[in-house]
């Protein structure tokens, strides 16, 4: 049997990057029994908490990775042992001494396009608003009201951009006063800070805040639940505070008002899922459900696990990145989920899940039988 | 089992003249039926089917005096522990069974006779065992309720284990509460202190007890109305994980006195390990001393707040902080402190090695999460060592008549319905004689025994069972072999014209039936229990017997 | 209790005695009200498993043992059936009663508020309400118990079969320090826990049990004895783990539930039903008490007392006995109780025995010379 000491160094760096509520922990195994990587392999929560406890923690391998922030056993640990806290400070640290094992290993060109053009796929800054391009859509200035912050997937990724033009053509119909950032605006940094590299997720905030400020943003909507979850929670700790609205929110309220109107019909059986960021990380749960049922012939049916229980698709805490085996991936299990509920469509309102789902139904070869949505794309439809 | 057919039995049986079935015959309802079936019924005899005689007999008994009948003519059937329960799966051989427990209670039944009781005088003033907060507390609340009390302590000062304890885990400071306590006692006109004494003897029962000590102050006779035992209880000394052979290593009283008296040792620990059920929960010491958890969690809290540098390892089997002591297992978490779960099969191992020229002790301990051995260099190891009841229980035990658990603590009338009581009248028992409890639980159990207390002692008599022996001095033949065996002196041989005789003070006699049985000639029979009633009772088990030829001429 | 003046050693108290509509004095307690009550609603002292009607007997041990109509009740909803009025012998039915008050004059007051259970609907996560086959641990007891909804078979409620693979999930809204549940331990729960799988086995020896816990606190005198008298028992387990009640099964109706090991990794395992061990909360209107009486409630909202002076509240001449001043076992709430009683001995001694009044038997009656006349009463 290994004998091993607490490594006391190793435990006050821990602490220091931000872990210091592996100490809370009383081993009740609670987290591994939410952790959705038991569906597709064994992996233990409890355990990494408990090396961390006693600076046995091993950095150099996959497993320090694996968490995709879902937010599952956080919310439900009897003892706020703040496991994402505790996985991004060990990231944090990996990330200081450049540690990054094979699976993860992309990382690193993510972090080398973040820092040159603020963005994960290294892609030019000047193409950040190509995608706008005929659509009636303005820059945004000190007059404008809202500025609409499409993230980094909706700008550059072929599929993704669709749904940046729908939420385009919304506002509009609904008359919205809205202006885009474009090549002025960086990645929110969401995902990097998760990934545990903290100075990049700082410079690229802090560049964001000061574009905020320079161009007179109050409020911004935004179609990235990741992009809503920093703009709201963290960004506040440079002591700014701006009106974020995420667009389901929005159109929700628009439709509410009536300056949105429905007037078609969308007669299928659709699945939605609810984003981990959107949901369990900011309890919007009912505004995109609300938004659903409104639609005539939409028939919405619901995952058994939904809600605060919702099966994360596995792209959060910078996973979207990494590589992950075809049989470990949690959104295969959800588009079969969806597909064995007999829903026609998946749905959902974030862009790393439709980039997961979509990547499943080609995997599992399901082209044909179920559709994968953002809900902007199924309300575009019938406005 | 069929109850109705047991009813159905019950009416072919002789002499009965109603038999009725009730969802709980122990409740007021039921008992109210039963003293209406007496007068309406003419009823002399009255059998209940249900349970034990040890909770429920003084319940019916008094519903034979409501009805204006003897008490003595109730008798009890135990067809729930002689019989429902223990032939759960038998149905049918039980409904058979508790047929059978009847018709032998109805042959005793015939033959019960009217007994009366005693009207015993009480003396008021009570004798309490122990000068630990419990028995003070008892004590105080005693005397403030106008009794005086007898407060005999074994030490030569009062305060018991709380002298070694100085704060709780809440952070009361208990040496300044103990002061206050003794301060209270010292100062109430109502209590007698002796101190450094021992108990030479005990006799009595219930209201006239006399016990003679010898103390500092001499030898007393105190005669007493009521008895407490509050002894208290004892940290167990181990001889495992290098203690006494390390002074590095202390149980958990130990620590709590380098911290109150902030020793040097503590203040520059570099690591502490404390190691839980230390002589609790093994084979030998088969309970969980139940203070031990939250008492470690107290320590290290304090630890950390006076050096919070110091790096602590409580070795557990389960946290046992109950109620809201949880809260406190938590802060412990959040202040640093490591607890580690041990399995029994894989107990933690101590050694004593030298570091850089410092002698340190180095425990290791199978961590079941990490799956590896934990090794941890300690400069000080505490263990959370039981807590036992001193061998004086034993002698305490006899000299009173006062029961004894499997652990040698004391052991309550009933766990629930007299948590405080004695089976034997009069005596009662709070603190950690019974069981290793928290202070604050302490007195409150202490207060509850006072309650108890004041509940006999406010009365001027008690009553004595009408079941004692009596001697028919034509059969004695003087032997004296009953008084010898008598453990409340209640048989005395004296002269008579036809030689010595034996004679029975009713008072003292507790019917125990020792005597009874003992006598070579049948010159002693217990009342309620005479050799006629129960003989018939057990002939009657076997149905072809005497008066049950004609039960079973009924029957077919 | 509506109101309450005055001070230690001389309290008056008003008291509001919600009506029965059933007449004390008169009704016997034969029940033909219940049976001609077209009204069934669920039996609130079953736990709201089985079903009553609107008029019904409390339970089975009521005082006294009569009966009381429920709010359910037709006639009071809505004017209508009155049928328990006319089958009713006794005219004990009474539905012109009203509240009553009632005003005590006393000199000390004793809470004994006792707990209220844990609610698991305050959680989605622990399925009650939403898998069938999820019940309480006071729904079990209830289902033990031989005057309980399946009258002491332990049945299910999606099928009524008997269930033979049993879980018990512990720390149900305890020990945690999650929105909807308690930060401290409920003390009793690792204890009725172990009852209820040593009477799950006296009921059906081939059912297999397992408990779901943290620690095992067996804390008390003799507690640990019992838990090994449950652990030994066949076909039971015990696992350190909490446990995540993962899904019910559409057909059967069974729960899947995961829970992890350290040795094993985490595993899922199919129940037939789930019972969830809740803690204890304190009691409903714990906080309009406090005010009324003027105590103080601790940060648990339980009643606050000091470790040096328990069962005393924070103010003169009202005392607390039982589960209200914290999570407690009966042994523990009895001494307490007597403890309270003696702190009311020390406040109102001056007085003491002047309210007292002597209990006088009829004589007793000479049976000498009597045939003797047997009367037997055989308990259920």
């Amino acid at each position: 049997m290994e004998v091993v000491a607490p490594f006391k160094e190793v435990i006050d760096e821990i602490r220091e990057s931000g872990g210091e509520a592996v100490q809370n922990c009383f081993q009740c195994g609670k987290c591994d029994t939410l952790c959705p990587w038991n569906d597709v392999t064994r992996f233990s929560v409890r355990r990494i908490v408990r090396e961390a406890l006693f600076g046995l923690s091993e950095i150099e391998k996959e497993e320090i990775w694996r968490c995709t922030t879902c937010g599952r056993c956080p919310t439900l640990c009897p003892r706020d042992v703040k496991q994402i806290d505790d996985m991004v400070a060990l990231r944090r640290i990996a990330t200081r001494y450049n540690v990054y094992p094979g699976p993860v290993k992309p990382i690193r060109t993510i972090n080398a396009g973040l820092q040159s053009r603020g963005n994960p796929f290294n892609e030019e800054r000047q193409k950040r608003k190509e995608w706008a391009e005929g659509l009636p859509v303005k820059d945004f200035d000190d007059k404008t009201e809202y500025l609409y912050f499409p993230c980094c997937y909706l700008s550059y990724d072929p599929r993704l951009k669709r749904v940046a033009m729908a939420v385009v053509k919304i506002l509009d119909k609904a008359r919205v006063d809205f202006g885009l950032l474009g090549e002025k605006e960086n990645c929110c940094g969401e995902s990097i800070r998760k990934t545990g590299n903290e100075d990049l997720y700082v410079r690229l905030a802090k560049e964001n805040i000061k574009t905020f400020i320079e161009n007179g943003v109050k409020r911004i909507i935004t179609s990235s639940p990741h992009c809503f979850h920093t703009f709201k929670n963290e960004y506040p700790q440079f002591m700014v505070n701006f009106e974020v609205i995420h667009v389901t929110q929005f159109f929700y309220k628009l439709l509410k008002e009536g300056k949105l109107r429905i007037n078609g019909h969308y007669r299928k059986r659709i699945a939605y899922h609810d984003p981990c960021y959107l949901g369990r990380h900011n309890k919007v749960f009912d505004e995109p459900r609300e938004i659903l049922k409104a639609i005539p012939g939409l028939e919405l049916i619901e995952f058994e696990e939904s809600k605060m229980e919702s099966l994360c698709c596995g792209m959060g805490g910078g996973r979207v990145w990494m590589e992950t085996p075809k049989e470990e991936r949690f959104s295969n299990k959800k588009v079969e989920q969806a597909l064995n509920m007999g829903a026609e469509e998946l749905v959902t309102s974030c862009p790393y899940c439709i980039t997961a789902f979509e990547d499943s139904r080609l995997v599992l070869g399901l082209g044909e039988k179920i559709g994968i949505k953002d809900l902007t794309e199924v309300l575009e439809e019938v406005v | 089992m069929d109850v109705p057919s047991v009813i159905e039995y019950a009416w072919r049986l002789p002499n009965v003249v109603h038999a009725q079935g009730q969802l709980f015959s122990c409740s007021t309802e039921s008992t109210k039926q039963i003293m209406e079936a007496i007068k309406e019924h003419g009823l002399n005899r009255v059998i209940v089917a249900a349970c034990t005689p040890r909770t429920h007999e003084p319940t019916f008994r008094d519903s034979l005096k409501e009805g204006g009948l003897n008490q003595y003519f109730f008798e009890f059937a135990n067809i729930r522990e002689h019989c429902s329960w223990v032939h759960s799966k038998e149905k049918e051989e039980a409904t058979d069974k508790s047929k059978e427990l009847l018709r032998m209670s109805l042959a005793r039944a015939l033959l019960l006779e009217p007994l009366q009781e005693f009207e015993l005088p009480v003396d008021k003033r009570v004798l309490v065992i122990g000068g630990g907060i419990s028995g003070m507390t008892c004590a105080l609340s005693i005397a403030s309720q106008g009794f005086d009390v007898y407060l005999i302590e074994k030490e030569r000062e009062l305060g018991g284990l709380a002298r070694r304890i100085y704060y709780t885990i809440e952070g009361k400071d208990v040496q300044s509460y103990l002061r206050d306590l003794v301060k209270r006692v010292y100062s109430e006109p109502r209590i007698h202190v002796f101190l450094g004494a021992k108990i030479l003897s005990a006799t009595g029962y219930v209201g006239n007890f006399l016990t003679k000590i010898e103390s500092e102050r001499g030898v007393f006779e105190i005669r007493h109305g009521a008895t407490v035992i509050a002894t208290g209880a004892q940290e167990f000394k181990p001889n495992e994980y290098l203690y006494g052979q390390s002074d590095k290593v202390l149980t958990g009283l130990e620590l709590e006195e380098l911290i109150a008296k902030r020793d040097e040792r503590v203040i520059s620990a570099g690591a502490v390990v404390m190691i839980q059920c230390v002589g609790s929960r093994t084979e030998e010491r088969n309970y969980c001393s139940r203070v031990c958890c939250s008492e470690s969690v107290k320590n290290a809290l304090k630890l950390k707040e006076i050096n919070p540098n110091v790096d602590i390892y409580i070795l557990f089997r389960d946290m046992r902080t109950y109620g809201f002591k949880e809260d406190y297992y938590r802060e412990a978490s959040k202040k640093g402190v490591r607890f580690i779960r041990y399995e029994p099969q894989k107990k933690p191992s101590v050694k004593l090695v030298k570091e850089s020229g410092k002698e340190l002790i180095r425990v290791t301990v199978f961590d079941p999460i990490l799956e590896k051995t934990l090794e941890i260099d300690a400069d000080l190891v505490s263990l959370a060592v039981a807590v036992i009841a001193p061998e004086s229980n034993k002698e305490i035990s006899l000299l009173y008549n006062a029961q004894l658990g499997p652990d040698d603590f004391f052991k309550e009338a009933h766990v629930k319905l007299r948590p405080v009581d004695f089976s034997t009248d009069g005596v009662y028992l709070c603190g950690i004689a019974h069981y290793p409890k928290h202070i604050d639980e302490a007195i409150s159990q202490a207060l509850g025994a006072a309650g108890r207390v004041i509940t006999l002692i406010s009365h001027d008599t008690v009553i004595a069972s009408g079941s004692v022996c009596i001697v028919d001095e034509k059969r004695c033949m003087g032997c004296g072999a009953c008084s010898e065996i008598c453990t409340y002196g209640a048989i005395e041989i004296y002269e008579t014209k036809q030689g010595k005789k034996a004679r029975m003070n009713p008072v003292l006699c507790k019917g125990c039936g020792l005597c009874n049985s003992k006598c070579p000639t049948g010159a002693i029979q217990l009342q309620h229990y005479r050799d006629e009633q129960l003989f018939a009772q057990i002939d009657a088990a076997n149905p072809e017997k005497e008066i049950l030829e004609e039960v079973k001429k009924v029957a077919s | 209790m509506s109101d309450v003046e005055g001070e230690a050693g001389d309290f008056r108290v008003t008291l509001v005695k919600k009506p029965r509509y059933i007449r004390e004095d008169k009704c016997t307690g034969c029940t033909t009200c219940v049976e001609y009550c077209p009204v069934k609603i669920p039996d609130p002292f079953n736990q709201e498993i089985s079903k009553n009607k609107a008029v019904h007997i409390y339970f089975s041990q009521a005082i006294p043992l009569i009966t009381y109509i429920d709010e359910n009740c037709l006639y009071l909803k809505e004017k209508k059936c009155k049928i328990c009025e006319a089958v009713c012998k006794h005219e004990a039915i009474d539905f012109s009663a009203k509240p009553e008050k009632v005003e005590i004059n006393v000199g000390a007051i004793i809470l004994s508020l006792g707990f209220e259970p844990y609610d698991p609907r305050l959680r989605d996560e622990y399925k009650y309400g939403k898998f069938k086959n999820v019940v309480t641990s006071m729904d079990y007891e209830r289902i033990l118990s031989s005057t309980g909804p399946y009258e002491g078979e332990i049945r299910r409620s999606s099928d009524l079969r008997h269930p033979h693979k049993i879980a018990w999930v512990q720390c149900v809204g305890s020990r945690q320090v999650i929105e909807g549940g308690n930060s401290y331990c409920s003390t009793v729960c690792c204890t009725y826990t172990q009852k209820q799988v040593i009477l799950t086995k006296d009921h059906d020896p081939e059912a297999e049990c397992v408990v779901f816990h943290n620690d095992i606190r067996s804390y008390g005198k003799d507690f640990e004895r019992f838990f090994q008298r449950a652990e030994v028992l066949p076909n039971v387990r015990f696992i350190r783990s909490y446990v995540n009640i993962l899904k019910e099964d559409p057909v059967t109706n069974n729960i899947t539930i995961r829970y992890s090991t350290p040795d094993g990794g985490v595993k899922d395992e199919e129940f037939e039903m789930v019972v969830l061990s809740v803690g204890l909360c304190p009691p409903k209107g714990a906080s309009l008490v406090a005010e009324k009486f003027g105590i103080e409630l601790n940060e648990h909202r339980f009643c606050k007392v000091d470790s040096f002076v328990p069962v005393t509240t924070s103010k003169k001449g009202i005392f607390v006995s039982g589960a209200f001043s914290g999570p407690i076992d009966i042994p523990e709430s009895v001494f307490g109780s007597s403890g309270a009683a003696t702190k009311c001995g020390e406040l109102l001694n001056y007085r003491r025995g002047k309210l007292a009044t002597q209990r006088v038997y009829p004589e007793e009656r000479d049976v000498r010379g009597e045939e003797p006349k047997v009367g037997i009463f055989v308990c259920y």
